[in-house]
């Protein structure tokens, strides 16, 4: 993917990493991996 | 049973705690610790080390096991991901050995302006605006690497919490509390706690009750929704590989009128706690800040279906007003911080003499134990070692 990465743009962001991030654990559902990446970022907010 | 043995100890201690979380005598009392950076110091570590090494953090929660035996701990180190928020270039941890404190800066993630925003699409603002006020390197210049680096260190505590689970299960025999994720976060619990703060919840309430409707509605959407349907699909009755089916935390409640309570936070409320009684499950239920005035909602529900642990409110007087509940708590930290060993061992053998007789009794501390000074080592054990020993029986 070429498109820049800029976190601040939620969609766009979430998309990109859901092609680059690897998650440690087998994930092909991409829809399914954008919900486990923003859970994630979910998680660090409420600290 | 054989104490020895951690698999026996870990069946006869969630016979223990079912027994009593449903409202029933068991053999003894349990004893739940609900002590969390209190620990740290307790080890002989500072703050500023156990917090930033997992290996230390897992030397200080057994050392807390190996003193003092309760039959079960509500938390394994797991209290303060002090490390991944320093990763994200946080300040909101306020570490203070000299006093032996840990602090949390109260950063609120929106102005009460940004509660339509937050209406329209909670998890794109808190992306995009509430991640930005929380944390430094949440910014333009934040790359691929960089997200990669907080993802290891998310992964890194996780794997710390699974290890510690597993760890105090295989070798103390100490139980799981709850199954994963069997707990509710309600949207106005979200934006109470980290969204607008005390304060400005406050003002969200009275300011503009419609827009404040519309955030905690879409709030909803983010935990409670799934959290609730997950319930509702899970296999009805106890699940005997927990100590609890369900767990939850009350605090917004503590600035809010009856009327409040009734329109934005029971309706939700009900729903969890209605679906537990139809499944014939047992939540704990935390009820920070004075309790007394929610009683009348609670009050109709079957035996076994809520254990109310009890920050403010005197245990006795929650029985006489909810026989239907068992008690959780019942030793303050004030006074296990400032009475003497057998002032604590008096307020016990008067806890088992009277909640305990009949059962429904699980003996814990009123908040979370975070400080030297909440409590004395040598009352906490003599505590522990009293209710191992001590049963209705020998009254």
């Amino acid at each position: 993917m070429n498109e820049k990465f800029n976190v601040l743009n939620y969609e766009k962001a979430l998309d990109i990493l859901a092609e680059e991030l690897d998650l440690g654990y087998p994930m092909d559902d991409k829809e399914k991996k954008k919900a486990a990446i923003y859970s994630f970022i979910d998680f660090c907010a409420r600290q | 049973m054989n104490e020895s043995n951690p698999q026996q100890l870990e069946q006869y201690r969630l016979k223990l705690m079912r027994d009593a979380g449903s409202g029933n005598k068991p053999e003894r009392t349990p004893n739940l610790s609900f002590f969390v950076t209190w620990k740290i110091t307790d080890a002989g570590y500072k703050f500023s080390e156990a917090l930033s090494n997992y290996d230390i953090m897992e030397k200080v929660v057994r050392y807390h096991y190996e003193q003092y035996q309760p039959d079960m701990m509500a938390e394994f180190g797991t209290r303060n991901p002090y490390m991944l928020t320093e990763a994200l270039g946080s300040s909101n941890y306020v570490v203070d050995d000299e006093h032996a404190a840990v602090g949390y800066r109260e950063i609120p993630m929106a102005t009460h302006e940004q509660l339509k925003e937050i209406a329209d699409n909670p998890k794109k603002f808190i992306w995009e605006k509430g991640m930005v006020a929380k944390f430094s390197t949440w910014n333009e210049n934040f790359t691929i690497d960089d997200f990669r680096r907080i993802y290891a260190a998310y992964c890194g505590f996780g794997a710390f919490a699974g290890k510690m689970g597993k760890i105090m299960k295989e070798e103390y025999g100490i139980p799981s509390y709850t199954a994963p994720k069997a707990y509710c976060y309600l949207g106005v619990e979200y934006l109470f706690n980290h969204i607008r703060s005390i304060k400005g919840f406050s003002v969200d309430l009275r300011k503009d009750p419609s827009l404040f409707q519309a955030a905690i509605d879409s709030l909803q959407e983010i935990f409670y929704y799934p959290s609730l349907e997950a319930l509702k699909s899970a296999p009805a009755g106890k699940d005997m590989s927990y100590c609890f089916d369900y767990s939850m935390d009350m605090l917004a409640q503590t600035v809010m009128s009856n009327k409040q309570f009734e329109q934005y936070y029971l309706p939700y409320l009900e729903k969890v706690i209605n679906t537990i009684a139809d499944k014939n499950m047992t939540m704990r239920l935390f009820i920070q800040g004075n309790g007394e005035r929610f009683y009348q909602y609670l009050k109709d529900y079957p035996k076994g279906t809520i254990a109310i642990h009890s920050e403010h409110d005197d245990l006795l007087q929650v029985r006489k007003n909810l026989p239907n509940c068992a008690n959780i708590g019942g030793l303050p930290v004030f006074m296990l911080g400032n009475k003497s060993k057998q002032a604590c061992l008096d307020r016990t053998k008067l806890l088992i003499d009277t909640l305990g007789a009949d059962g429904g009794l699980i003996i814990s501390q009123d908040k979370q134990v975070s400080y030297k000074n909440d409590c004395k080592a040598e009352n906490y054990k003599a505590v522990c070692e009293f209710i191992r020993e001590y049963t209705p029986s020998q009254n």
